[in-house]
């Protein structure tokens, strides 16, 4: 594998976690890559939006939690 | 509070321990069964279930994983089950030949990727979002479910999906990559 990280390359690092797991030196020149690539750094920031849309969607309460927990904790006590 | 205690007070039968429990984890399994595809009352069942089979094997639980790496993974199993009879079908797009195709022969974008970036999570983009995420598999959206939204450690993710931490990169990736494909599609067309 060529000591230089593609594009392609910083893409898939940086959707399956392992950018900033990947050795000490492979994280630098993933780095290197990501400050003068302006398509990279715009797709980063995508995921990063992704990632951040589904917490705000997925991650919050829902109005009906309040109503299921009485109804959970009348039916688990019984 | 931490899960020893927890088990503690629940093992006990001390006043408040079912309301604790219910009250920590209940918006949180609710949330991944949602984003599980399941219908709110789908959703509530397999939540209630999950409670209640913790609860009825309570003396028997040692401990061996967390709490909240038991209930999820409990609830993974029934919200898989409820899908199956539903018979979903799962996605079967490839993700991989759709990435490859994104770059050239040097690895270097065709074309600028497109989509939200820094706009304010909206209710249209939250919609946008739970249809793209229709298009995920069940170990995709269970994988981003736990990692992303519910910041589970890779090694209890990978027990509560029953694959491993390489498989578990491959599941983030299709599903981060499927997800930003289909907000790319919908914000070109704004």
């Amino acid at each position: 594998m060529s000591w230089i990280p593609s594009c392609s390359d910083v893409a898939r690092a940086v959707s399956d976690d392992s950018y900033n797991e990947s050795s000490p030196s492979r994280r630098v020149m993933l780095r290197l890559h990501m400050a003068v690539c302006w398509f990279c750094r715009r797709y980063a920031a995508q995921i990063r939006w992704i990632d951040r849309a589904a917490r705000e969607t997925w991650g919050v309460p829902a109005p009906g939690d309040a109503d299921l927990k009485r109804r959970l904790i009348a039916r688990l006590r019984s | 509070m931490s899960d020893q205690n927890r088990l503690r007070e629940l093992k006990a039968r001390l006043p408040g321990s079912v309301e604790s429990l219910v009250e920590e984890f209940t918006s949180p399994l609710m949330a991944a069964a949602r984003s599980w595809g399941l219908s709110e009352r789908d959703a509530q069942e397999a939540v209630q279930d999950s409670l209640t089979d913790f609860l009825t094997a309570l003396d028997r639980f040692e401990g061996r994983s967390t709490l909240k790496t038991f209930l999820f993974g409990v609830l993974y199993h029934k919200c898989s089950e409820r899908r199956r009879k539903n018979k979903r079908e799962e996605a079967t797009e490839d993700m991989e030949a759709a990435f490859s195709g994104r770059f050239g022969s040097l690895g270097v974008w065709n074309s600028l990727p497109r989509g939200p970036e820094e706009e304010a999570v909206n209710d249209e983009l939250k919609a946008w979002l739970e249809e793209c995420a229709k298009g995920l598999s069940d170990e995709q959206r269970s994988a981003f479910q736990l990692k992303t939204v519910e910041n589970v450690a890779t090694e209890e993710a990978c027990k509560i999906i029953g694959v491993s931490a390489t498989n578990l990169g491959v599941l983030m990736f299709r599903a981060r990559n499927k997800l930003r494909e289909c907000l790319e599609k919908k914000w070109m067309k704004r």
